[in-house]
């Protein structure tokens, strides 16, 4: 049988994990066995070429991405602090963890090229952060803006702040419930990466979920054999204190009150459900008084949507835009270079780099139906003349 | 553009005692009206008579409170004629007292102790435009200013403004007058602390030549 030369199984494992289908569903989409799927994945058989193609058809990535050899530089899914370990299935996990592998592969070109600011993150020499205290933690909060330059205001653009140190931020769709956001220090490539959910509207929210995972980027270089709890809490109360340093919201704090918290979002961009935890951790709020904030929290429907959700802007990551522009415009390398050079999707890249989509490839205006009259209804059963084709 | 005068009462007084006065003002109104007007031992005239003086003598001792627990000096002077005590407040170049008056719009009466007290704000007498020409505070000592305080026309049982005045040396009209609302307002906007505006430096540098060939790039 003829197969695909250099095709590398375990590239399709990971170009399927990336799109987050199961083996049996691009086996159907593919239309061969669910052991064929299996079989390539092993490197026992390859594809022949008509279902190399489908392969990559139905994956959205070009046929050089499968014969890609494997790069020792790739890092396993350990050192990455999920959000959370129980809703989110393993199958989203595996997800983020393929894109995540991308956007570093994707980083690494870049870098040979070009020099992206060095990372400058405050190094606390936490050994075990099983015994930090939460104490520990306002306090190197509280240092990391020391370390920064930064006094104890609301800070304007945080991802900017964070490109501007050096870590690599990416906002992509993440497409799991439970799961808005991720990180990892690479002992190899030297660099800290933050993987933001695209998914949530929300530019407070956002905001926190950007600082929480520059805390575990922080506190929690190394995590082996530590209870994921107490690492979420400890992130949880890092971006807290960052976002929201004692000295300086307390004083602007007229009345732990939700209409109090909801004058301050807009200077803050802090959701008020976290204004809330706030106060709850600086012991302004009881237990019983946080409870009920809660419920009429709940009552305004604030739990959905936050008063100034839809209008303050989402922060948005800039330098890997900004690398690929530079490689175009400086003629380093040329847009069909990149595609060559890097084997994922056009639309891979422009959304890891935010680039405008259409890019790299210029697929023209998009082609709508036009709202005719003689429009079939959605879901109308188009007759087949002839009846069904025999196989 | 900034008025000195104004500066000088955000940064004078402290937020607590501004804080206190008008958290205390809406009760002093209540108590007084109720004192006047809920006593079987008199008639409304009686009352309309008192609810001045009850609003006064409740006032008075308030001003000075809020004065001590802000950490001011503040005490009682006897009128020149001996027969009536009012209460002063210092505040760095401040010194104030209180009155009350009908409208906001009005000037205080005529009193021995106020033009004495007001002859320090001669300064602000200079013909020029203050605009154009502010008054220059650094050399000046002291500055006479009264906190007033208004009861609604059609509701006297209720405070419809109150706000710190600074009048010129004759006490005939008021050069700056700054309600407590919108002084408690500049004073929070003077400590909120300042947005931590982000540079931004997440640029790319693009490699010499030579650092590329040395790091072995191997894409030309």
């Amino acid at each position: 049988m003829i197969g695909t030369p250099g095709f590398v199984g375990a590239r399709l494992t990971e170009g399927r994990e990336a799109r987050a289908l199961p083996a049996s569903v691009l086996a159907e989409l593919v239309g061969v066995s669910h052991a064929a799927i299996l079989q390539y994945e092993s490197g026992k058989t390859s594809p022949r070429p008509e279902v190399m193609a489908l392969l990559a058809d139905r994956l959205n990535l070009p046929q050089a991405f499968f014969k890609r050899p494997l790069d020792s530089l790739d890092e396993s899914e350990d050192g990455i602090v999920w959000r959370s370990l129980t809703s989110a299935t393993k199958a989203a996990r595996r997800r983020c963890w393929r894109r995540l592998t991308w956007v570093q592969n994707i980083v690494r070109y870049l870098r040979e090229s070009l020099d992206l600011p060095e990372p400058k993150l405050p190094d606390f020499g936490i050994g075990n952060p099983a015994l930090l205290t939460m104490k520990d933690i306002e306090v190197f909060a509280s240092l990391t803006r020391e370390t920064w330059g930064l006094g104890v205001g609301p800070i304007a653009d945080l991802t900017l702040l964070l490109e501007n140190n050096g870590v690599i931020v990416s906002r992509l769709r993440l497409t799991a419930d439970g799961l808005d956001a991720f990180a990892r220090w690479s002992e190899r490539d030297g660099a800290p990466y933050i993987i933001l959910g695209a998914d949530k509207n929300s530019a407070v929210r956002s905001r926190y979920d950007a600082a929480h995972e520059f805390g575990h980027l922080v506190l929690h270089r190394k995590t082996a054999g530590l209870d994921h709890k107490r690492l979420e809490a400890q992130a949880f109360r890092f971006a807290s204190a960052l976002l929201l340093p004692e000295q300086s919201f307390v004083k602007e704090l007229w009345a732990p009150s939700l209409d109090a918290f909801r004058s301050l979002k807009d200077r803050w961009r802090v959701s008020i459900g976290a204004m809330i935890k706030r106060c709850e951790q600086l012991e302004i709020l009881g237990s019983e008084q946080t409870q009920r904030m809660w419920i009429n929290y709940n009552r305004r429907g604030w739990r959905q949507v936050e008063p100034l959700d839809e209008v303050l802007p989402i922060e948005r990551p800039r330098l890997l835009g900004r690398c690929f522009e530079m490689l175009v415009r400086d003629g380093i390398r040329s847009k069909a270079q990149i595609l060559v050079d890097l084997p994922y999707a056009a639309r891979d890249l422009e959304e890891i780099a935010r680039l405008p989509k259409g890019y790299f490839i210029d697929e023209g205006p998009e082609v709508r139906l036009k709202d005719s009259g003689t429009a079939r209804p959605a879901g109308s059963v188009v007759p087949f003349p002839g009846g069904r084709p025999k196989n | 553009m900034s008025n000195p005068l104004v500066e000088l009462m955000v940064g004078e007084l402290p937020a607590s005692f501004v804080v206190a006065l008008q958290q205390a003002l809406p009760n002093i109104y209540q108590e007084a009206y109720q004192q006047a007007f809920s006593q079987p031992l008199w008639e409304k005239s009686e009352g309309r008579y008192l609810v001045g003086h009850l609003r006064h003598a409740l006032f008075e001792a308030q001003f000075r409170n809020a004065a001590r627990e802000a950490g001011l000096k503040t005490g009682l002077t006897r009128v020149p004629i001996g027969s009536y005590e009012y209460s002063y407040v210092r505040a760095g170049k401040l010194f104030l007292t209180a009155s009350a008056l009908p409208s906001e719009d009005d000037i205080v009466r005529p009193a021995f102790f106020r033009q004495q007290h007001a002859l320090v704000n001669h300064f602000l007498s200079n013909p020029t435009l203050p605009i154009i020409d502010p008054p220059d505070l650094t050399s000046v000592d002291t500055i006479y200013g009264i906190v007033i305080h208004v009861p609604y026309a059609e509701d006297k049982a209720q405070c419809s403004y109150a706000g710190i005045a600074i009048p010129n040396e004759g006490t005939t009209e008021w050069v700056e007058q700054l309600s407590l609302a919108d002084l408690s307002k500049a004073q929070a906007q003077a400590t909120q602390a300042k947005p931590e505006t982000t540079e931004d430096r997440a640029h790319p540098r693009k490699k010499d030549e030579g650092q590329r060939k040395k790091e072995g790039s191997g894409n030309e």
